[in-house]
């Protein structure tokens, strides 16, 4: 997914990091989830041992009671160890090229090395069953289990201290009602929110008598938003009253948040909202709503997360250690991690009342801006889109003298995202996009219509016609009706692999003809189109030619549902592919011409899909807010995490770091395996010492191997840190509401279950740093 | 016997820089015993190690070396300290909170039932004085009602061992007093008073026992009494009596025959916490009028002023 800190280039979903993750790489990513937290887990349940052995557990109970070493910790610690001993052992093999053992692969496959200038893209993860990944699985599972052990005994006792029922859920929430009242708002503050709300009131009396509508529609949107953020408070107070210090913690972050006057002040940053028109100056009328999503979005950011991080930061634990609060707090009988769990939950509830209630401002605004039609198509819905593989056909590489299949044309553009094909009408070449998989609900749609939506680019060799756009023909055919490329004395065409079947076609359709219907140019809802409809149903074919697309631009064409009846019918025969393997045959397949000579017609996966559904574009924005939660929980867990250590200035200097790099995960890995131009960090200073060209070649000496050599170090060091910094952008769905796509469930789901994955060893961090700290040094 | 409350067992603390390097031995090698319904007091100068005994004790620093145990629990067990009520020699208390919401907020730390916690945080209210400035939040209390509020968070358990770190720290004359009362009630009450001071006139009022720290070692422990008995002297008071030569010569003469030596002959000075508190009394119960000493023969200087 494309950064979504500007507004887009294009107006069409950019996916140029391939599909978000979702439930199909949840195995792939526990195991990598496993390797990676495992290997922090050995090393940090090294150092607990090498702690333990420094105090005296020997003579001192409480000693052995705060440092515990059991049997299993040291039992798994072994384990782990033997674990990575073998892995160790397998890369000896590796090195001396032995590739498998008693058949299996001695480690996974190696990376795709991308084209030079392209960014470096990680494949979607997926379980390993080579013996490296085993093992690496099994050693981090083992370090895991090992180092959790403390960790997980204390947060059962947490738990069964901090979830009871002792109360019916009525009485507590009465209660919460009243201490709200008097807990959370003095009588002074309590008089400034009246008042306040009674201004509120007369502006609503006001503009409703000025008849204002869109200023009254905003009034009330934001009314119902205060009511919702207050029912949130509500909640979130119910939660707190809940008996158990890690709630009582809880209030009291929240508590202290308000009373810090911080928020309010960041509240200034609102007043850009007031001259949101100015941002939608010199765009694009179909681009307006996207660059209201985009401001709005990139204001909410900023007042969500830079108070979330200072509030963890200065005012979290650090604060009560400078302050020695804390000496008040952890001669309680309560665990130290309750105090940082506490903490956490009191922020996090805070800031996702602030994120709904900005969340609600944002959307009021955007609902009620005065946008252009074009920019309300486009955007204001949310696409349910069933994309397809995309790949590229054209005559076979022997007859085209070639040693490779045609895998598209690159038109030289630095953003080499999408690939282009020719346009002529001779022209064999084709993007084709194949869907294994459909809906049955597109079977039977109203109409019998099914919506197919595509955004081309156009690059033209020629000056082609003054505004008007290329001609292209789009063709439909499923499993029934498979294709092949033309010969080379055939044309541009390609043909039907079952001649039969296609000379049976083209009588159909020329006896339709003969009845006065024509096939190209039947519109739904008409007769001709039920009969274009039966015609799809039988053959599983049906082609739209000529039809004509601007650069740019969300267009969209209709096909018959009795294509997609026909898709969904019977088993699709096995047919070869272009590595020689044999699969199924997709349900069905759009092949895309261009017509016009001497343009190109370029093409993205995404560019291309049959659209499903549409749902509300409210809705659709609100879920992406599950992504900017995620990164709340992410900056005030790290930054919590290192609080337990760190003073507040150095822990919001380590969560800010951390989310930074967390935007150029490209640049890191980069960086991690040696691949930027000018080498790794030494080898860049020694070519600025030298005033040397970062593309020119490293002279043969000593001291440039000794560069390289350390470099290889560096980028072993970055490796690692590679996997603490979180892929932030993953998290962003800023662009699918923009772009007016639904954002799945499926990756939100995803988002959430990275975000846990993600907090649980600084959780686990956290837990024996607090635990081994003399808060009172 | 009586049970052994708070025990330590060679207790020793160094504290040591981030590189591991000695900075300082703050406690060495302490061996103590506290029984239970004792007030003990640990005296010593600055740095002598008494608060990092308490931290010991409540688990807040780790001992590098020896053992500490609070009613037989070691001490980093948490699970004791629902027994412990601990003022710090500050009050660290949360200062944009009122007192109520002060005691509420530690009454959940120690999971005490709401109603209990109510309760509970209104008698200290009334007890520590603060019911006028119960709404009041802490950022605008005086040191002296911080301390207060500090002692009333210390206690919001019902603690059976209440650990004071400088008890009368920031209180005035009349705050001290109070402070001493509160403390002798609270043994009254079967409780097991620890603190330590070095306002020695404090700790000889309320404690029973003391250990007297310097440097991280023990130097003394025993019964106030004990030790501040001078055995080689002898005291004589008496009233009524007009002090003449006569009298000293007499005296002389008395105690020559019992093989001692007469050393003074005077009148005995009260303390300067007596006078301070019998002025403030008087204050209150004749406002505007000045303080005259007593007069002699033990008349009331006030009373012949009128």
């Amino acid at each position: 997914m494309a950064a979504i800190t500007l507004p887009p280039l294009w107006g069409i979903l950019q996916l140029d990091k391939g599909e978000p993750y979702g439930f199909a790489q949840i195995p792939g990513m526990i195991q990598a989830w496993i390797q990676d937290a495992g290997g922090f887990a050995v090393v940090g349940l090294a150092i607990y041992l090498l702690y333990a052995l420094t105090v005296p557990t020997d003579k001192s109970q409480s000693e052995r009671l705060r440092v515990p070493v059991s049997r299993w910790m040291v039992t798994m610690f072994s384990l782990a160890l033997i674990g990575y001993a073998v892995v160790g052992g397998l890369l000896i093999l590796q090195w001396r090229g032995v590739v498998s053992l008693w058949g299996r692969p001695l480690a996974p496959p190696p990376l795709p090395v991308p084209e030079a200038g392209l960014p470096f893209v990680l494949p979607p993860p997926r379980l390993h069953f080579d013996w490296q990944s085993i093992f690496l699985t099994l050693a981090g599972l083992f370090a895991l289990l090992g180092i959790g052990e403390p960790f997980a005994r204390d947060l059962g006792k947490i738990v069964t201290k901090n979830f009871s029922l002792g109360l019916t859920p009525l009485l507590r929430y009465g209660r919460a009602v009243r201490s709200w009242a008097t807990g959370l708002l003095t009588a002074r503050q309590a008089r400034w929110v009246l008042a306040g709300l009674v201004v509120y009131g007369l502006i609503g009396a006001g503009l409703y008598a000025a008849e204002a509508s869109r200023l009254v529609a905003i009034w009330l949107g934001w009314l119902l938003v205060g009511v919702g953020v207050l029912v949130g408070a509500l909640f979130v107070l119910l939660l707190f009253e809940a008996e158990g210090p890690v709630w009582a913690v809880a209030k009291l972050s929240f508590k202290e948040a308000l009373s810090s006057q911080m928020l309010w002040i960041f509240l200034l940053v609102l007043v850009p909202y007031a001259f949101r028109n100015i941002w939608m100056a010199n765009i694009k009328p179909s681009d307006e709503i996207r660059a209201l999503i985009d401001v709005t979005n990139i204001v909410l950011a900023v007042l969500l997360l830079v108070p979330a991080v200072l509030l963890a930061s200065f005012y979290g634990l650090p604060n009560d250690i400078k302050n020695l609060n804390i000496y008040t707090t952890a001669s309680k009988p309560i665990e130290r991690f309750e105090l940082v769990l506490g903490r956490f939950v009191g922020y996090v509830a805070l800031m996702s009342l602030v994120l709904l209630g900005l969340a609600g401002v944002n959307l009021v605004l955007i609902e009620n801006t005065n946008v252009s039609e074009r920019a309300r198509q486009e955007t204001y819905k949310a696409r349910v889109p069933v994309r397809g593989k995309l790949e590229f056909g054209s005559l076979e590489a022997q007859y085209r003298r070639e040693k490779k299949e045609f895998t598209g044309e690159n038109v030289g553009r630095e953003f080499d995202y999408r690939r282009y094909i020719a346009g002529h009408p001779y022209s064999a070449q084709r993007a084709i996009w194949h869907f294994d998989w459909l809906p049955r609900s597109l079977a039977h749609v109203p109409g019998d219509r099914v919506p197919v939506e595509f955004t081309f680019d156009i690059y033209r060799m020629t000056k082609g016609e003054q505004n008007r756009g290329v001609s292209v023909n789009f063709r439909f055919v499923t499993h029934k009706a498979l294709q092949r490329p033309p010969r080379p004395n055939e044309g541009g065409e390609w043909h039907w692999r079952d001649e039969q079947k296609e000379r049976e076609y083209h009588k159909a359709v020329e006896q339709l003809r003969a009845r006065g219907i024509n096939p190209d140019g039947a519109q739904p809802g008409t007769p001709a189109w039920q009969e274009v409809n039966r015609l799809a149903e039988q053959f599983g074919f049906f082609e739209i030619r000529g039809k004509e697309v601007f650069d740019y631009m969300v267009m969209g064409v209709e096909i018959p549902a009795g294509l997609i009846r026909n898709a969904l019918q019977d088993e699709p025969p096995l047919i070869k592919g272009k590595d020689g393997q044999e699969r199924p045959a997709p349900r069905l397949s759009v092949y895309v011409k261009c017509e016009s000579p001497g343009q190109m017609l370029g093409m993205a996966e995404p560019d291309l899909y049959l659209l499903e559904y549409e749902q509300p574009f409210a809705w659709n924005y609100l879920k992406s807010m599950v992504g900017y939660w995620c990164w709340l929980c992410i900056v005030i867990g790290v930054a919590i995490a290192c609080g337990t250590y760190l003073s507040g200035v150095l822990s919001l200097l380590a969560t800010t770091v951390i989310f930074i790099f967390g935007f150029f995960p490209e640049h890191l890995a980069d960086v991690a395996y040696n691949r930027n131009v000018g080498g790794g960090p030494i080898e860049s200073m020694a070519r600025l010492l030298r005033a040397e060209q970062p593309t020119t070649p490293l002279s043969e000496s000593v001291a440039s191997r000794a560069v390289t050599l350390f470099d290889r170090f560096s980028a072993w060091i970055f490796r690692r840190i590679q996997n603490v910094i979180p892929d932030m952008e993953s998290f962003n769905w800023s662009h699918f509401v923009a772009e007016g796509f639904n954002v799945s469930s499926e990756y939100l789901i995803v988002n959430l279950l990275t975000t846990l994955g993600y907090l649980l060893p600084w959780g686990i961090l956290a837990y024996y740093l607090i635990k081994t700290r003399e808060v009172a040094a | 016997m009586a049970q052994v409350v708070v025990e330590t067992r060679s207790l020793t603390k160094i504290y040591r820089d981030f590189w591991g390097r000695k900075k300082k031995t703050a406690l060495n090698a302490l061996d103590l015993k506290i029984y239970r319904g004792e007030i003990f007091g640990l005296l010593g100068p600055n740095g002598s190690g008494k608060t990092t005994t308490i931290k010991l004790l409540l688990g807040l620093l780790f001992p590098t070396s020896g053992d500490a145990f609070v009613f037989g629990e070691p001490a980093a067990n948490v699970e004791k300290n629902q027994r412990i009520g601990y003022l710090p020699e500050e009050s660290y208390l949360y200062r944009f909170l009122n007192a109520e919401e002060t005691l509420d907020f530690y009454g959940r730390l120690f999971n005490l039932d709401p109603e209990v916690r109510r309760r509970r945080a209104a008698e200290l209210i009334d007890i520590v004085g603060l019911s006028a400035d119960k709404k009041r939040i802490l950022k605008e209390y005086s040191k002296g009602m911080r301390q207060r509020i500090g002692l009333a968070q210390a206690l919001i358990n019902d603690p059976e061992l209440i650990i004071l770190d400088e008890p009368t720290s920031g209180l005035d004359p009349i705050g001290t007093r109070w402070m001493k009362d509160l403390i002798l009630d609270l043994k009254k009450k079967g409780k097991t008073v620890l603190m330590c001071s070095h306002r020695l006139d404090d700790v000889q009022d309320v404690c029973d026992r003391i250990a007297i720290l310097y440097n991280g070692d023990l130097q003394e422990v025993g019964e106030v009494s004990r030790l501040l008995a001078d055995a080689a002297r002898l005291e004589v008071r008496a009233s009524n009596v007009k002090e003449t030569p006569q009298l000293k010569a007499d005296l002389q003469e008395l105690f020559r025959r019992y093989g001692g030596t007469l050393e003074s002959v005077g009148h005995p000075t009260t303390t300067l916490e007596d006078l301070f508190l019998r002025i403030v009394e008087e204050s209150k119960a004749r406002p505007g009028r000045r303080y005259l000493p007593p007069v002699e023969n033990g008349v009331d200087g006030n009373a012949s002023a009128q």
